[in-house]
């Protein structure tokens, strides 16, 4: 099938389209066979070490700025892993009031504070009434310029 | 040993994952065209909302109960529920997907304490896939399913009949229609009988069972006693027939939309039987009118056509529905409803071909492939074919229609 693609003239979309197929097919060798081709192994594919349990990461997109010091910026892509317990210090999702808050999780004796940038952020739950959503392993913050961010390339943690 | 596991209110639990105010609160999901009540909070079910409820029928009551409604969001639905089945099959060898929201395991040598295993498996997936679920153990499937029902009825989230002490103290006063695979034919013979609760079946003799419930009824009386009839079967057996149908939101009566209708059926059975790496021999093709409205003429046109060649490409089998469309459309009628349904299934590769035909499959098979790869990165539809049209004015109602929280990048959440 991917013979056929390669046929065809290869402009940007051909190419994303071969992009599709995360195991790269190999391609048909004629003449004699490359030693090499016995020690295939399959490219890195960066979702091996940032998506430890697939059937438990759920994304979600950082809304505000209540969390820049700890380098979680608006619009980021936050990567969270629900069969995580979550530890002091780690970042969590959780839920409160209507809407879905990420805040540092800091469990005191009495209370739990919920701490971001500033104290106004700063959510304080007495006792136990709290949930965690999950814990928020890694957030993705796009580099690209604007001027860079033009076809596919538009597509770089956007939606 | 078996445990059942299903997903408890299994669509309003994934619509309340990541909308939690609904906690709490009556909510119902509607079918397909926000026709019927098909799943029910907790709450909807205490407040008398019934399962299959027409939600015109019920519209002034969820209004008074301040009900949340839902159309069906099966991408989600799919989407958690297999999230679901993976977060089962660690916890056994051997896993049986019994329905989206329901799954069979084998607990068989476990060398931890059964109990303690199964506390975990309630714990640990409720906690990672968020969705609350129920636990029902016992040495058959039948009993397991049991042991699940009862389990509700407890409000626990798991119950474990390991002895046959316990197994009769749960099936003592367990109502009969209650038990797998006892429907209403069942119930009303069983009735005469003077059945009236699981135990009371399982003292029917054999041979009686036998006689007035075919094989089925006696492996269930089997299983009751703790004698497994049924397996596990980890491959589900491929399906006889594969149907896509769906009624129109108001009446069509141009062949121009039944046809794209019915083009979109067939693309959706023909990605079904690709998916399933199988191939129909008949295609059948049918257009309803509405038979409750008796203003109108009725017409239940049909037609079963053979594949010239097996095939599972799109656009061989919604060329022949649309011509098979063609021929049983009859102008003048309020059409409401048109499917498609696969039947002759074989697998791909068994497929015979005429050796003088000019039928390249493999054309087929490439282009077919290429639409599902374009698909799955771009969306569904958005390669299709020409026949399925594109303003879709017969598309099905969703009023209520969550967003795909896990399906599509555009609809993830924004935490603040």
């Amino acid at each position: 099938m991917l013979k056929i693609l390669v046929k065809l003239k290869p402009d940007p979309y051909i190419c994303e389209m071969l992009r599709l197929r995360k195991q790269a097919t190999k391609r048909d060798v004629l003449g004699f066979r490359l030693p090499m081709l016995t020690h295939e192994e399959p490219t890195l594919d960066v979702t091996d070490i940032i998506v430890i349990d697939p059937d438990n990461t759920y994304y979600m997109r950082m809304g505000s700025e209540a969390m820049t010091a700890y380098h979680i910026l608006e619009d980021h892509i936050l990567v969270i892993d629900r069969s995580l317990p979550p530890v002091p210090g780690c970042i969590v999702v959780f839920f409160h009031e209507g809407d879905f808050y990420v805040r540092e999780y800091c469990p005191e004796r009495d209370k739990l504070i919920l701490r971001a940038n500033t104290p106004a952020e700063t959510i304080i739950i007495a006792g136990d009434q709290w949930e965690c959503w999950g814990v928020v392993m890694l957030t993705l913050n796009p580099l690209l310029q604007p001027a860079q961010k033009t076809g596919r390339y538009g597509h770089v943690c956007a939606c | 040993m078996f445990a059942h596991v299903d997903i408890n209110n299994c669509y309003v639990s994934c619509e309340t994952l990541f909308n939690p105010t609904l906690k709490g609160r009556v909510v119902v999901v509607l079918s397909n065209n926000d026709g019927c009540v098909i799943a029910r909070s907790n709450e909807a079910k205490a407040a008398g909302i019934k399962m299959g409820d027409a939600e015109f029928m019920v519209r002034k009551q969820l209004k008074e109960l301040d009900a949340v409604i839902f159309s069906s969001n099966y991408a989600l639905y799919a989407d958690m529920s297999a999230r679901m089945m993976n977060n089962l099959a660690r916890y056994t060898y051997m896993l049986m997907v019994y329905s989206i929201d329901e799954a069979f395991l084998a607990l068989n040598n476990l060398t931890v304490d059964l109990e303690k295993h199964v506390a975990t498996i309630s714990e640990n997936v409720m906690q990672d896939t968020g969705l609350s679920i129920t636990v029902g153990v016992g040495p058959t499937m039948a009993l397991a399913k049991l042991a699940n029902k009862a389990s509700k009825k407890m409000k626990r989230d798991y119950l474990v009949l390991d002895t046959p002490d316990k197994i009769d103290a749960v099936i003592k006063d367990f109502p009969i229609e209650d038990v797998w695979g006892v429907g209403r034919q069942y119930y009303e013979k069983l009735k005469e009988l003077g059945v009236v609760t699981a135990e009371d079946f399982r003292q029917l003799k054999a041979d009686l069972v036998r006689q007035y419930m075919t094989v089925q009824g006696w492996r269930l009386h089997q299983e009751l006693w703790g004698i497994p009839c049924n397996v596990i079967k980890d491959v589900a057996d491929r399906s006889k027939g594969i149907e896509s149908s769906q009624s129109f939101n108001t009446y069509q009566t141009e062949l121009e939309q039944l046809e794209e209708a019915a083009a979109m059926h067939a693309a959706t059975v023909a990605i079904k039987l690709r998916q399933q790496k199988s191939m129909a021999m008949m295609l059948t093709i049918y257009l309803r009118t509405n038979k409750h409205n008796e203003k109108h003429d009725q017409h239940y046109p049909s037609l079963t056509v053979k594949v010239p060649f097996a095939t599972n490409s799109t656009q061989q089998l919604t060329k022949i529905c649309v011509q098979a469309l063609r021929a049983i459309y009859q102008p003048g009628y309020n059409y409401l409803k048109t499917g498609v349904r696969a039947t002759g299934i074989i697998t791909a590769g068994e497929v015979q071909y005429n050796l003088f035909s000019n039928y390249d499959a493999g054309k087929q098979d490439a282009l077919s492939n290429l639409m599902d790869d374009i698909n799955a990165r771009y969306g569904r539809g958005a390669l299709r074919v020409a026949a399925e049209g594109y303003d879709k004015t017969w598309k099905m109602k969703q009023e209520f229609l969550s967003k795909q929280y896990t399906t599509n990048w555009k609809d993830i959440i924004v935490a603040r």
